[in-house]
């Protein structure tokens, strides 16, 4: 193993969304519990007991009722406001116990300990008082993977979860650890393998991490992608490759910003769609704006129902180069409607949508362009306006008319939801509430 | 006697507004060496906004002395602080929430209301009860203010 004073630890929420819905209502318990995705279509976080029971991952509801009846699995939708503020605290908890950390995804955290053990003692006794402080003040279970790279402490994590006479952490800083814990893992569960290059593994006999972590650079080089899959090797090898991508506020900013979603019951009027979509480009602008970003390429896409009786292809994309990158909705949203002008066939029932901003720039500093409207900084104070208006009155609480669609109203893209749980923590109406 | 020091308290900005006649210019105000810095309530009742969590009291089982805690009433509660007896806390009792005052009675702990018309709860063992978090601070409103809403206002005789 390479003589590396730096440990990277990965800290994993266990079954985040369920976690989340536990804290607030302890009777859950024990029980087996899912979280379903937007319009309570597929499962989308499973409770130890719910996964016990065999209940796969990204299944619709409707598959296994009669495994709910039976077993008295609770159902729940998604609860996105109490998941965000929750993975917020839990971040800004680990952001307090190591000197950089990168916000992986809305539950798990690279965290650099570089140093660390001289102040801390060991790393494993380090990480065991981050994982029980981050249970005491979230109710959150973690599980924390600690190596001198980021691909092994992700491993370790893995390995961490799988094993529960580790306690939830697994550090390995010697060469014999480290083999332990690559031949546990199969292939494919490693960090950057895709099911295609799996595939591609198993059929040249190479079933392990410990496997992978065999290969020379150039077979790596050959059958996993080139550099990318000779610095993973090298990583499993304990040669750190990738550093951390730190985050100052715990927000990463992001490099695209996608908002899509299943629409409530289908659709087949431009305006009520159109609704959808002018909703969705708003929201990412929204989004740009707080990272301080301009997206330069915009793309629409429109799909219709996989299991229905047209033909493929049953998504359709169309993209447009913006000819001056900006974060102005309404100038976002009127490309979006140009784009959905492309891409809307009438007589046709569509299922869902989505916007996706990609091309950013430093906002402000965009090239500026011989035909634009003159009058960037007025935009900017209405944007600015607009942003804080809706951070004060609820999201929403001023938009562009397209968004309003044919009955204004309950926008007939929006989700079911029925068996949400209250925003306990972020909404004076539902909050939480103690006998 | 009641003293009462009136405090000033933080609030959005003022943005002052840009005057045209002109201002005698005259004696400092004496007043101006002696300013504080506002009273920010935020950093008193949540001083850890990543593990102090907001609840709203349903029921009247700590409505007594010394805690006097009504239905209705705004809990602040940190997580992160160790649960000494004594303090109120928040503990999950076979799967529902509860406000509990703790107390060591011997060598055992116990949920005790400050409502004596309600029973104590003996806690056997972790399994058990397991604490949430303790209770910092009690906000209650005594007139049909801008909490109303969302807190029961204490209604007075």
């Amino acid at each position: 193993m390479a003589n590396s004073t730096n440990m990277f630890a990965l800290v994993d929420c266990n079954n985040f969304y369920v976690s989340c819905e536990r804290a607030f209502q302890p009777s859950l318990e024990g029980k087996p519990v899912v979280v379903l995705s937007n319009n309570d279509g597929c499962i989308v976080s499973r409770s130890a007991e719910a996964k016990a029971l065999g209940i796969p991952m990204g299944e619709p509801l409707f598959k296994i009722r009669p495994l709910v009846e039976q077993h008295g699995v609770q159902a729940l939708s998604s609860n996105y406001a109490l998941y965000g503020d929750m993975s917020g605290r839990v971040m800004g908890y680990l952001a307090s116990m190591a000197p950089e950390l990168e916000v992986y995804s809305i539950d798990e955290a690279f965290l650099s300990l570089h140093g660390m053990a001289r102040w801390h003692g060991p790393l494993d006794t380090y990480a065991r008082q981050i994982r029980s402080e981050v249970r005491r003040r979230t109710h959150i279970p973690t599980c924390i993977g600690l190596a001198p790279t980021k691909t092994l402490a992700k491993l370790a994590n893995r390995v961490a979860k799988k094993d529960p006479s580790l306690g939830g952490v697994l550090l390995l800083d010697s060469n014999e650890r480290r083999q332990w814990a690559l031949e546990r893992v199969p292939v494919e569960d490693v960090w950057g393998i895709g099911r295609q290059y799996a595939t591609k593994l198993h059929s040249m006999g190479i079933t392990t991490a410990a496997g992978l972590a065999r290969c020379s650079e150039a077979i790596a080089r050959k059958h996993l992608g080139g550099v990318v899959g000779a610095r993973l090797v090298r990583e499993l090898q304990g040669y750190p490759c990738h550093q951390l991508n730190p985050s100052e506020d715990g927000s990463l900013a992001r490099q695209s910003i996608a908002c899509t979603r299943t629409f409530g019951r289908p659709l087949a009027q431009f305006e009520d769609v159109l609704g959808a979509v002018a909703a969705f480009a708003s929201r990412a602008a929204e989004k740009l704006r707080r990272q301080g970003s301009a997206a330069s390429l915009l793309t629409v896409f429109l799909s219709q129902n996989r299991f229905g009786n047209a033909p493929p292809p049953h998504t359709r994309s169309a993209q447009v180069t913006l000819p001056v990158s900006t974060s102005n909705t309404t100038e976002l949203v009127r490309f979006a409607r140009a784009l959905l002008g492309r891409l809307w066939q009438p007589g046709t029932v569509y299922t869902k949508a989505g916007v996706i901003l990609d091309g950013f720039e430093q906002g402000g500093q965009e090239q500026l362009s011989l035909f634009a409207p003159d009058g960037g900084e007025r935009v900017e104070r209405l944007m600015r306006k607009l942003d804080a208006l809706n951070a004060r009155y609820g999201i929403g609480s001023v938009q562009v008319a397209a968004v309003l669609g044919a009955h204004p109203g309950k926008a007939p893209w929006k989700g079911q939801q029925q068996r949400r749980t209250p925003a306990y923590t972020t909404c004076w109406d539902e909050l939480w509430q103690v006998g | 006697m009641c003293r009462v020091d009136i405090l000033q308290v933080a609030r959005e900005p003022v943005w002052l507004i840009e005057c045209e006649t002109a201002i005698p210019a005259g004696f400092p105000s004496p007043a101006e060496d002696e300013r504080g810095v506002p009273i920010d309530l935020n950093k008193i009742l949540l001083p850890h906004p990543t593990h102090t969590y907001l609840a709203r009291v349903n029921g009247t089982s700590m409505d007594g002395p010394p805690s006097n805690i009504p239905d209705g009433a705004l809990l602040a509660i940190d997580c992160a602080l160790k649960p000494q007896p004594g303090q109120v806390i928040v503990a999950a009792v076979e799967g529902e929430f509860t406000v509990k005052r703790l107390e060591k009675r011997g060598a055992t702990y116990w949920l005790v209301p400050d409502n004596p018309t309600f029973p104590a709860v003996e806690v056997r063992g972790k399994e058990h009860v397991q604490v949430w978090g303790v209770v910092t601070h009690v906000v209650t409103e005594l007139i049909n203010g801008k909490l109303h809403e969302h807190v029961r206002a204490r209604r007075l005789q």
